[in-house]
């Protein structure tokens, strides 16, 4: 009796194991009777759910319904997961991810071509694009994924500068014009002369930063007034990798100016957005570089602490006085994270028809501005955002994720600033909201520049082709690539303490030497041929 | 003391089937609800760790995910030729071995003199709350103990520099993490304070497992206590001992990435990056998956190599060898 239990357990426990290898998953694209249609689809933020009532206006309009599938570290470093479901050949309907990604897809046979979709269902998208349209193309005319196109000719009034400098400090000086590295240090050194401490006793910080590229390679190439490549610089269509240029130079050395003048944040090195975060919310920080989408998080614990005057303007920081800025480029697509509709998918045509429907004016005012009555108003013919949603909304940023005005789709705006065809606007993303949105020790300090917005500081938008980090890097360029930026900033951390001039002239020539003998040559033909061979299409295109 | 029993009747039954050849059919009978029972788990073994083998193809192929293994072209040993090309590799591996090998000794000799003091308290609750603080750090993630270290360290008001400072043995603060040759010293008391508690639990089941007569004996023949530790505890400690020892030399090379990664930065790069760390970088980082696996069968290799030669040392030391 017992041996006969032990027996069919031991045989229960084999069994088992086998039934979980047995694919159960049937009828992925199940029409639900109603004439909806669920699709699979890879996401990168795992906060956003279908579930929510523009999501839900939008299945009504379109008959898709949308399973997303959050891949958390997709873009350009992580791949792993999106690679295995290639290899093993399980992936979702839509997947979205780099260039790089969904040409191995495009490789492998698994994600189909659109352009005769578009023709056929989406005149929208193609209206939409008009002289752009052929961008989408790649060399053989196919159509392998989908992003929005910008039809803004302004920059977006919510954008900013990224060099932030402390409202006390500008108060402090009498509200100087802070144009070039050395006006930022001298305000920086006689407001520390005056205030070594807190209010509240604690060290004050001149300058800090997060590790990594946002402290030696972006505001870099920001104060060389270069348009963002990555860590490249496009000259006579040539690309050249950019930071062994004198001007990545004369920026390494303003940081170990800093330093030697215990003025860089002692720790600079082992800082990562959390903790930079919490040192800028203590008001302990007078200047750093720190980018919009970061800056807006860290403002939010300053406001709740109601510390005003430890807020930050955006300014744009030159090394010279002489320097052009032409750091403001905008790509007129916003191609980076795409859209691809793999072999998975059933009846692909109506992800098309949904997608044009994203590119009417309907579908840009449901996606961006929301519900009428409920996230927005018609006031004298225009639209406003709905004051009792906005309070919300102004509380708490993360109710537009729950509401759904951000999601996977937003990524096919036309721009904030762009008109639709009734006059108004395709965002709510106005100068007059954003002003709407400051506090009045910030406009106070506008005023005193003269200026109304942080995005009015910023160079004049200029158009570009494309971003370079837009455009595919090939499969053998990527590891000299990454493997370069591990090099410079472990070397470059070296010239950052030197104690001395001649000290960081040599580690400054071990960088380059190092940079110059692991590849940047081979690197920099590999990338001039990636944008030779856009510019061609790109002309051809764009005529 | 499960582990250590296991073992031991593991390699008992080894020695009777060995020595029974004849009986062998007998033996099968006779235990065959025990052969059914671990059916499974030698099925698991074979489904998780000999099935994935077959992927080590990739390490002889340019892999690309988009072709698959039957699509990517062979290219015979290149791969490994790339890998023992890269100077990173040798430093990756000396970070790895050092690191390893410094974990190994403190984790070792700290357990075992935490399990012998604990051992010879005898006020219960003391012993109790000890042991509790030891091993709450295991639970603890590495992210937050790492957290942990890099805020007590900041020379940026972190609290060993405020003692040093408040004491005037400096009078700038250090910035401790920025210091490359402190990395594998910092790195290694981290790891300890995190795993001695959890480490000591084997040994003081094992020392309070030992036969208390023995102790008694000695105490009537005029032993003290440090003679009771040296001549009882420790010899009686010294099978498990060995045991883990060739257990954990296996995973010498495998150190994981986690704590390396989390504790250190772009200053200390040469020396905090181990293999695993490498790999994980090569693969995921560079999307160069065929170096990684190359890497992975050359860790494989080496990992045999260790346990079955330290193996082999044991068993002619006299000592309880695993097979």
């Amino acid at each position: 009796m017992k041996k006969s239990i032990i027996t069919g357990l031991a045989l229960m426990l084999s069994a088992s194991l086998f039934a979980g290898c047995g694919s159960s998953k049937t009828d992925e694209n199940a029409d639900t009777g109603s004439g909806v249609t669920n699709y699979s689809m890879q996401v990168w933020d795992s906060s956003w759910k279908w579930d929510n009532a523009i999501n839900q206006k939008l299945e009504e309009k379109t008959g898709v319904k949308m399973d997303y599938i959050p891949v958390i570290d997709s873009g350009s470093n992580a791949t792993g997961k999106v690679d295995v479901w290639l290899a093993s050949g399980d992936y979702p309907d839509i997947i979205n991810d780099s260039p790089l990604t969904i040409g191995k897809y495009k490789d492998a046979g698994a994600v189909i071509p659109l352009e005769e979709l578009i023709d056929q269902y989406g005149p929208h998208i193609k209206e939409k694009f008009g002289k752009y349209y052929d961008l989408l193309k790649d060399d053989e005319g196919h159509i392998y994924s989908l992003y929005g196109v910008n039809l803004a000719t302004e920059p977006s009034p919510d954008s900013q500068a990224s060099f932030i400098v402390q409202y006390d400090v500008l108060k402090e000086a009498g509200y100087p014009e802070i144009k070039t590295l050395d006006d930022l240090y001298a305000v920086l050194e006689s407001y520390y002369q005056k205030h070594p401490k807190t209010d509240d006793g604690k060290e004050i910080i001149p300058f800090s930063g997060i590790s990594g590229g946002l402290l030696d390679i972006n505001p870099a190439l920001n104060a060389a007034g270069l348009p963002d490549h990555g860590f490249y610089e496009i000259k006579d269509n040539k690309v050249n990798f950019a930071m062994t240029n004198d001007y990545a130079k004369q920026y390494i050395k303003f940081l170990n100016k800093l330093q030697n003048t215990g003025m860089l944040d002692k720790e600079v090195f082992s800082l990562n957005a959390e903790t930079e975060g919490a040192k800028i919310s203590q008001g302990r920080v007078l200047a750093s570089y720190i980018p919009g989408w970061l800056m807006k998080g860290y403002e939010k614990s300053i406001i709740a602490s109601g510390q005003f005057d430890k807020m930050y303007a955006k300014l744009p920081v030159m090394q010279s006085a002489g320097m052009e800025d032409h750091s403001n480029g905008m790509p007129p697509t916003s191609s980076s994270t795409n859209l691809a509709i793999t072999t998975k998918a059933k009846h692909p045509e109506k992800i098309i028809q949904m997608l044009d429907y994203l590119f009417t004016d309907e579908g840009q005012v449901l996606a961006n501005w929301g519900i009428e009555g409920k996230h927005y108003d018609v006031v004298e013919g225009k639209r406003v955002r709905n004051k009792d949603f906005d309070a919300k909304l102004q509380a708490d940023p993360s109710v537009a994720v729950s509401e759904g005005l951000q999601g996977p789709f937003n990524r096919f705006t036309f721009g904030n600033g762009a008109k639709l065809s009734d006059g108004d606007y395709a965002t709510p993303i106005t100068k007059d909201y954003v002003v709407s949105t400051y506090d009045s020790t910030t406009k106070e300090v506008l005023a005193k520049y003269g200026k109304q917005t942080w995005a009015d500081f910023m160079a004049k938008p200029e158009i570009y082709p494309a971003m370079l980090w837009q455009l595919n890097t090939p499969e053998d360029a990527k590891p000299i690539a990454i493997k370069l930026e591990e090099i410079w900033h472990k070397e470059i951390s070296k010239a950052i303490l030197a104690k001395s001039d001649a000290e960081f002239e040599q580690k400054w020539n071990e960088t380059v030497a190092q940079i110059d003998k692991n590849g940047k040559d081979e690197l920099n033909q590999s990338m001039t041929e990636v944008w030779q061979n856009f510019m061609e299409r790109y002309n051809k295109a764009v005529k | 003391m499960n582990i250590r029993s296991t073992l031991q009747q593991d390699v008992q039954g080894q020695a009777r089937v060995r020595t029974g050849g004849k009986l062998l059919g007998k033996k099968i009978k006779s235990q065959y609800q025990l052969l059914l029972m671990s059916i499974p788990f030698v099925i698991i073994l074979i489904l998780f760790s000999y099935v994935p083998l077959w992927g080590w193809i990739m390490a002889f192929q340019k892999y690309s995910p988009g072709k698959g293994i039957s699509g990517s072209p062979f290219v015979g040993f290149d791969n490994f030729i790339k890998l023992f090309h890269d100077d990173r590799f040798f430093l990756v591996l000396r970070n790895t071995l050092v690191m390893s090998i410094l974990s190994l000794v403190t984790s070792f000799v700290g357990a075992i003199t935490l399990a012998l003091l604990l051992n010879e308290v005898k006020h219960v609750l003391f012993k109790r709350a000890v042991q509790t603080i030891t091993y709450i750090p295991h639970f603890v993630s590495m992210v937050v103990i790492a957290n942990i270290v890099i805020t007590f360290l900041s020379p940026d008001g972190g609290f060993v520099n405020q003692i040093l400072m408040a004491t005037g043995i400096i009078h700038e603060p250090i910035y401790f993490m920025s210091k490359g040759e402190w990395f594998w010293g910092i790195h290694t008391l981290t790891v300890l304070w995190k795993e001695l508690g959890w480490s000591t639990i084997i040994y003081l089941a094992v020392i309070s497992g030992l036969n208390p007569e023995t102790y008694e004996a000695a105490e009537v023949d005029g032993a003290g206590r440090f003679q009771k530790i040296w001549h009882i505890s420790i010899p009686g400690l010294l099978p498990t001992a060995t045991m883990l020892l060739i257990l954990s030399l296996g995973s010498i090379v495998n150190t994981g990435y986690e704590s390396q990664f989390l504790l250190g930065n772009s200053l200390t790069t040469d020396f905090y990056e181990v293999l695993d760390l490498y790999a994980l970088n090569i693969s995921f980082g560079s999307g160069q998956y065929s170096i990684g696996v190359a890497l992975s069968i050359f860790k494989c290799v080496v990992s045999l190599i260790l346990v079955l030669s330290v193996n082999k040392l044991v068993k002619k030391a006299g000592q309880a060898s695993l097979f």
